[in-house]
């Protein structure tokens, strides 16, 4: 090829016709040798050597370069960007779509995916066995997430299955440790009949294993095989219901659903990693797990987690504390209004969700354009981005909750504890948008003194007031106070130290 | 023996090199110490009998260094954690830091005070966590006064900025290693893992000798992202060429594979008497001719190469196109793995739109080489850059008539007994395998010559007496410096 070009601006096309940015000289003398530009054509232009001649192309080459100009991509239109903005809202409501999901399904099947219970003993059962489960299994998950994470992200998928593995099985464990522990605990107590420590495991066991097996699915933001383990444990407990006709077989419907839910998730997880490394043939040969290093990385997650779960159940608790006769009683006239303020969490989570994945995209430069030494003007962006997102959680939320009380003010029973909740819920995804920017930063440890303050807080001033009052419902008044002074704690902490040195945050968050 | 992204985890010439040479050195006892980007990646090599250990060296793929050793304890690594602090970091390890970046933002003004900061940094990093001291605000607060508020590099985007911070911070996971000892470290690239072989040369006056395939500095220009503004990459050329000045500077021979490569010695400040060409051998009872069961009257155009930009296949489906319309008997049998797999698609379908599904097909990878170079007509490598390819001097020594591009060090390897085309042109390419299709006396004749020019220049004995020559070489010399030293004091 270069035998035909005789002079230095067809040299010059032809350098640019392989790449159009060639730099500097070094990369003009690459770019002829692989045209086959030899030393001896170097001298047949009157050049020392292909060096040479070189800079004599790269100096013709200026000419021809134009600037600012991209090729191939195109730009982004505005249906685009709100294509994009509604995924990423749908994909945060889903964070919270369960319980959506199983009020839907409620009052359109008429399916309940708890059983429903006019006793407050066995109700007591049953709830107090699903916040057991919830908190029990809280801080098992993260200890093995951030390795999953990592493995995931190098495509190791040997790694993950052993990740999985390790995790399952001590989930497994420590669920049934947990289980035997509490019935001795009641057992000890006296207090509780037999079927009701019964009934209280059973829910225990099952609930904990859904937990654990739908755990991966919220890491991995596998949205919509979480749902289907909802549709598919729903859809178990209604054809059982069908078929079963007595009370405790009735019970039992919700059981099999809930173990029913958990054997989807796993089957998906199973299924979605082998096809994975299927058609992905590894390159990795003996992947080693070592245990220590992923418990070190994940113990102030996994710290993190629980705090977090004893916060929003602490109200739970203190309105549920009798004493005598029973420990722990359900109030129902507590759990209408508390069960329905979790539906407000949806829309602030589907804001959130947006407005986090803008945040890490502006943090990541996708969005901004500044050199290096304009590091405050970067700054000041990140902190404009992250008081949007603050804005319009709270915005979003109180907005939701003017709508949710005029659709269903009818159902809500009690409106002080509704209001008081769904205030506190408001706050609580501020609280999370604030714990996400903390992990994302990979600085887990940084948010435990606040939280671990916010849930003494939230105890003792339940406990206070409730001694105060003698009344239990103003624990949610707690919970408001003490998530809006996390909430607050916390925002400053993220203005005041992370986003004060993001880009030292930032870069060191790998 | 030093490796980076090839033996033993990566099949490829400098693999089989490695290997070649290791395997039959059975005088020498090797330890290799292979630097890759992610850890337990499965061996494409037996380890011969005399490699005595092997470190792998990931610099991604764990979040700490070490971590996939199983040999590496965790009280161990909690103990160096505990001992990291900022003080110490600012106080140890932030002179030698800001050293280090000094040097490669100037593409290394001064290799010796770019070597004295990477030991320094060393000697710091086996002691202390690698993590903690990466992702502590002194190491990131000397990167923003060196390079963030440099005069020129502070115009380069923030993002790529801190991109590049990590990548450096990853880089420097190669100096938390404690490195065996050894009497002769040798290079099989002048780049990141030359660095132990440096620190060895200094801490233990242990000579250190580079071989170069392809020039890591060239090559590394061609991987550069075009996209990116001049600063950025001129950043990134600076941080390679102070790695290749410093590895050049301490090496005391450099070795490379091909004539070609020369040029870009010199003209990277090599003196002449440090370098020396020595050619790769090959095995030549396995590549010879041989008979084989290909009983079809199809003429067989073989080609072994990755299915890569780099190989230039679509420039061979073009040439095809044209051949086949003359000699319809002509198939070409592409051997090797797809290393890029949006590259393959294309040349899927590129053969697609000229109707060329029965005339060229991907065959995979093969242990047999031999086997397929013996089945072809003819051999063709039609590469846009090359260091001293093992493929074509294979073929060759199967008897095997070479249509190869003129890149790197082929026209070395082929001589007169081959035919060279210019790359990147399909239709000289398709002359050249119409040219040995049609003359079969021809192809006969430059197939015998190119066998016994092969077996004159490019065999096991010549590669591996110059090797054996070139250690006994800078041993005795290190010897002798002893010998003089100690009869000084």
């Amino acid at each position: 090829m270069a035998e035909v070009l005789t002079d230095l601006d067809s040299l010059a096309v032809a350098v640019l016709e392989v790449d159009e940015n060639v730099k500097d000289y070094l990369d003009v003398a690459v770019i002829l040798e692989v045209i086959g530009v030899t030393r001896e054509t170097a001298k047949r232009y009157g050049y020392k050597d292909i060096f040479n001649l070189a800079e004599a192309v790269f100096k013709a080459i200026r000419h021809y370069q134009l600037r600012g100009e991209t090729a191939g991509t195109r730009k982004k239109t505005r249906i685009d960007s709100i294509i994009e903005a509604l995924r990423l809202f749908a994909g945060g409501m889903t964070l919270g779509f369960p319980w959506v999901i199983i009020l839907l399904v409620y009052i359109i099947f008429k399916v309940s995916w708890l059983p429903i219970s006019e006793t407050p003993l066995v109700s007591t059962s049953v709830n107090l066995a699903l916040v057991a489960s919830i908190i029990s299994t809280s801080w098992i998950s993260p200890l093995f997430m951030r390795k999953l994470f990592y493995f995931m992200y190098q495509k190791m998928y040997s790694a993950v299955r052993k990740i999985l593995v390790a995790y399952f099985i001590s989930g497994f464990f420590i669920t049934l440790l947990i289980a035997i522990l509490l019935v001795m605990f009641t057992n000890t107590l006296g207090i509780y009949p037999d079927w009701w420590i019964t009934y209280f495991t059973i829910f225990f066991i099952a609930l904990s294993l859904l937990w654990l097996t739908t755990a991966p699915l919220y890491a991995l933001r596998l949205h919509i095989p979480l749902i289907l383990t909802y549709l598919c444990s729903l859809l178990i407990i209604g054809i059982s219901y069908t078929v079963m006709r007595s009370i405790p077989q009735k019970f039992m419907a919700h059981i099999y659903g809930t173990i029913g839910g958990s054997a989807i998730a796993i089957i998906y997880l199973t299924v979605y990693l082998y096809l994975r490394s299927r058609f992905k043939p590894e390159s990795y040969g003996d992947v080693k797990i070592r245990l220590p290093f992923t418990l070190y990385l994940g113990m102030p997650y996994s710290i993190v987690n629980l705090l977090y779960f004893i916060f929003i159940f602490t109200d739970r608790f203190l309105v549920w504390y009798r004493g005598s006769p029973y420990l722990f009683l359900v109030d129902f006239l507590y759990e209408t209004p508390a069960s329905l303020s979790l539906l407000i969490i949806t829309v602030p989570f589907g804001v959130m969700n947006y407005y986090i994945q803008r945040f890490y995209r502006y943090l990541s430069g996708e969005r901004s354009e500044f050199n290096s030494f304009q590091i405050d003007e970067y700054r000041e962006s990140i902190k404009k981005i992250y008081l949007k997102m603050q804005t319009v959680i709270f915005l979003s939320g109180f907005s939701f909750w003017v709508i949710l009380f005029f659709l269903i003010r009818n159902q809500i029973g009690d409106v002080t504890i509704f209001t008081y909740l769904s205030i506190g819920h408001i706050f609580l995804i501020s609280i999370i948008s604030n714990i996400l920017v903390f992990f994302c930063m990979h600085r887990p440890v940084m948010p435990l003194l606040p939280m671990l303050l916010g849930t003494l807080l939230n105890f003792t001033l339940g406990a206070i007031l409730i001694k105060m009052y003698g009344v239990k419902y103003v624990a949610s008044m707690s919970y408001m106070v003490s998530s809006i002074i996390m909430a607050i704690f916390l925002i400053t902490m993220v203005i005041e130290t992370i986003i004060k040195k993001i880009d030292y945050y930032y870069y060191s968050a790998f | 023996m030093l490796c980076e992204g090839t033996y033993p985890f990566y099949r490829g010439g400098v693999s089989t090199w490695t290997h070649n040479l290791i395997l039959n050195l059975k005088d020498y006892e090797f330890f290799v110490l292979s630097v890759t980007p992610a850890p337990f990646l499965r061996r494409r090599y037996d380890l011969p009998p005399n490699v005595k250990g092997i470190l792998d060296i990931p610099l991604w793929g764990t979040e700490f260094a070490k971590e996939h050793m199983r040999e590496f304890k965790f009280r161990d690594f909690l103990s160096r954690n505990l001992s990291t602090d900022e003080r110490k970091i600012r106080k140890e390890f932030a002179p030698s830091l800001r050293v280090f970046l000094d040097e490669i933002k100037h593409g290394c003004r001064d290799p010796r005070r770019l070597a004295e900061a990477i030991c320094e940094m060393h000697v710091f990093l086996t002691k202390h966590d690698h993590r903690r001291t990466v992702r502590s605000e002194t190491f990131w607060n000397v990167m923003r006064e060196e390079l963030f508020n440099d005069r020129l590099y502070g115009y380069t985007k923030l993002s790529y900025m801190i991109d590049f911070s990590r990548i450096l911070s990853h880089i420097l996971r190669l100096l938390s290693y404690e490195y065996p000892y050894a009497d002769l470290s040798h290079s099989s690239v002048t780049a990141f893992c030359g660095l132990p072989g440096i620190i060895l040369k200094i801490e233990r006056d242990t000579p250190y000798l580079i071989t170069e395939h392809g020039v890591y500095f060239r090559e590394r220009i061609l991987d550069l992202p075009s996209k990116s503004s001049i600063i950025e990459r001129m950043l990134l050329i600076n941080l390679y060429r102070a790695i290749v000045q410093v590895n050049y500077y301490y090496a005391d021979k450099v070795l490379p594979v091909c004539r070609f490569n020369i040029n870009w010695e010199r003209e990277l400040g090599v003196s002449e008497e440090k370098i020396e060409v020595i050619y790769n051998g090959i095995n030549i009872e396995r590549f010879k001719p041989l008979k084989t069961n290909a009983k079809d009257n199809l003429k067989r155009i073989v080609v072994m190469a990755r299915i890569d930009k780099l190989k230039g296949i679509m420039n061979l489906i073009e040439a095809m196109a044209k051949v086949s319309k003359h000699h319809p008997e002509a198939i070409c049998e592409i051997y090797g793995p797809i290393s890029d797999e949006a590259y393959f698609k294309t040349c899927q379908r590129k053969i697609k739109s000229l109707n060329l599904e029965d005339k060229v097909l991907f065959m995979g990878p093969t242990d047999k080489p031999e086997l397929a170079y013996n089945r072809a007509y003819v051999v063709v490598q039609p590469s846009l850059s090359e260091g001293f390819p093992f493929t074509v001097i294979e073929a060759m020594a199967c008897g095997k008539p070479v249509i190869a591009t003129d890149v790197g060090g082929v026209s070395e390897a082929i001589d007169s007994f081959g035919v060279i085309v210019p790359p990147r042109s399909s239709i000289a390419l398709a002359e050249g395998i119409m040219k040995v299709l049609e003359n079969e006396e021809y192809a006969e004749e430059i197939g015998g010559k190119a066998r016994r020019y092969v077996l004159e220049r490019f065999t096991y004995k010549e590669f591996l007496e110059n090797y054996r020559r070139v250690y006994l070489e800078v041993l005795s010399e290190k010897i002798w410096r002893e010998i003089i030293e100690w009869q000084r004091s």
